[in-house]
């Protein structure tokens, strides 16, 4: 590997735990908001939902395990990624290391599988919290899990990284607009209110949230749904990625 | 002293952003060995220039060499021969200092010897603090200590010293000797005249993307100037001592009630306030001064304020 590679990644990975705000949103917040779902919001670890076939029952913390993931990823991607690089721009932080004998993909790389490895953590947390609490069951393909994971994330951290870390300016605005983006995504892609109880006419609103493909992909692998039942969302992904690697190649700038 | 071999060679050197010329039309060369320095106003092309010689912006027009090296075309091979410090460039609040020089470290294969870069320059104490809780002078000689990582031939510093009290531009000016003398050379931007004048072996005086002036700092007085000395005094009256004078003894100045007289080679102080009191002028504060770098900045650069 690139010299440098492994270094950048163990000083990021430092910087981002004395970060106590960004720590505590990826590692500490979703464990108490997964464990406030269960306890308050639904209280009951088990539904009854009618299908066509009649009443199936369902274990709540299986659907809602893999959204609380996407959660930690959305918040890696829309609020740290995007902060960091305009800030790493403003300080000209990015400047000082290309001004070294190091590559600039060795510098992106570093940067994208910290987070990749934070984002892991964080839901690792969250798992076996939910396996061993609130008794979850893992029905899939562990490898499959793991690549929709990845493939999420990747689909996440491109607009995050590829979309808004090109486009914002200044590190205050990446904050808001952070925000700005993360709610909206959380509310109408299914992850915090299933989308068939919103309102009718915002229903559509979630098809164009990219992160409502990535959770029903991560869903159906979660739940050992075949992967060939979701090559609609594995399409949709792409472009959302081919997209934001378009932007970054036009629009990115070191500083 | 003879002349050293050229490290750096600038010849035609052109960079433009959309219709501002910052860059336009400057030769010089950098010897081996000197502190090399380059002046001028804000936004005089300084930064510009020295960003093409590091290879970190791409030139319009022109050649440049260093070291042997294409600043372009041989991007990674200089990045290893040389050091940079960047204007207003900052570190990770939370990155302590001891870090920040592992990490930069990390980028050139040989590893360099932490503990006697810290305490070279004054970091030992501070090694496990983070790069927020620094002063202005810390901060300023963790960026010298990361530039001379892997063991450069070349240091560029940008503005080094902006924003530092005085004792802490003492300090880093003696690191700045201490790093020529251990037989780099050292390239340095910056826009205080005495700084300039105290430090560089040579100064390059740029404005408008031109270079104005290049030559050591004692020379540059002399070829502009035609003795070392400046005559001040105030007066109510108004005059024009210019005319009165009619260019005998220098050329004057006027600021308010402050009259300066940059003397040539053979008039003294006697000879001004002779002429003085024989034209019965009443005047007070006289002084006599050495005429400085900065004398001859204003002279060539002139006295508008930019921004």
């Amino acid at each position: 590997m690139n010299k440098g590679f492994f270094k950048l990644m163990e000083y990021e990975f430092k910087l981002f735990l004395r970060e106590p705000i960004a720590a505590f949103f990826t590692f500490v917040f979703p464990v108490f908001f997964l464990f406030l779902t269960m306890e308050v919001f639904i209280g009951r670890p088990v539904v009854e939902v009618a299908t066509a076939t009649g009443i199936m029952e369902i274990r709540v913390i299986n659907y809602v395990l893999p959204n609380f993931m996407l959660m930690i990823i959305a918040t890696i991607a829309f609020m740290s990624l995007p902060i960091i690089t305009v800030e790493y721009r403003q300080t000209r932080f990015f400047k000082r290391l290309r001004a070294n004998p190091v590559s600039s993909s060795t510098i992106l790389a570093a940067l994208g599988i910290v987070y990749f490895i934070i984002t892991f953590c964080g839901i690792l947390l969250l798992t076996l919290l939910a396996l061993t609490v609130y008794e979850a069951s893992f029905e899939g393909n562990m490898l499959l899990f793991i690549l929709s994971f990845a493939y999420s994330y990747s689909a996440m951290a491109a607009i995050g990284f590829g979309l808004l870390g090109s486009l914002i300016r200044s590190s205050r605005s990446a904050v808001a607009i952070g925000e700005i983006i993360f709610f909206p995504a959380m509310f109408f892609s299914g992850l915090f209110v299933p989308i068939d109880q919103l309102p009718e006419w915002l229903r559509p609103i979630s098809e164009f949230i990219p992160i409502t493909h990535a959770a029903r992909l991560m869903q159906g692998m979660w739940l050992g749904e075949p992967i060939g039942d979701f090559l609609r969302e594995i399409i949709i992904l792409a472009g959302v990625i081919l997209l934001c690697v378009f932007v970054a190649v036009k629009k990115f700038r070191w500083e | 002293m003879s002349e050293k071999a050229a490290v750096v060679t600038v010849q035609g050197l052109r960079k433009y952003y959309r219709n501002i010329k910052a860059v336009d039309g400057i030769d010089f060369e950098i010897r081996e060995g000197e502190i090399f320095g380059i002046v001028g106003p804000n936004g005089a092309g300084k930064t510009t220039t020295v960003e093409c010689i590091e290879g970190l912006r791409v030139p319009d027009a022109g050649k440049i060499s260093v070291l042997n090296l294409d600043p372009q075309k041989d991007k990674n091979q200089l990045k290893r021969q040389i050091g940079i410090q960047l204007q207003e460039g900052r570190l990770p609040d939370r990155l302590k200092v001891r870090e920040a020089i592992d990490l930069f470290d990390s980028f050139y294969g040989i590893p360099s010897n932490h503990k006697k870069i810290l305490d070279e320059l004054g970091l030992s104490e501070k090694a496990d603090s983070y790069y927020e809780n620094l002063s202005g002078g810390q901060k300023q000689r963790l960026v010298v200590a990361l530039s001379l990582l892997g063991n450069p031939k070349i240091v560029f510093f940008d503005e080094l010293s902006t924003g530092l009290d005085p004792q802490a531009r003492r300090s880093i000016w003696d690191t700045v000797r201490s790093i020529r003398n251990s037989g780099k050379t050292v390239v340095l931007v910056t826009h205080f005249m005495d700084e300039a004048e105290f430090l560089c072996d040579r100064v390059a005086v740029i404005d408008y993307g031109k270079l104005l002036a290049l030559d050591s700092p004692s020379n540059l007085i002399k070829s502009v100037f035609k003795s070392a000395m400046k005559i001040s005094f105030t007066s109510e009256q108004e005059f024009d001592f210019a005319q009165m004078m009619n260019g005998k003894l220098g050329q004057v100045q006027r600021d308010g009630n402050t009259i300066t007289v940059y003397c040539t080679s053979d008039a003294s102080i006697v000879d001004i306030v002779s002429f003085l009191m024989n034209s019965g002028i009443i005047f007070d504060h006289i002084s006599v001064d050495k005429l400085s770098l900065e004398d001859v900045f204003l002279s060539l650069t002139g006295r508008k304020v930019r921004d």
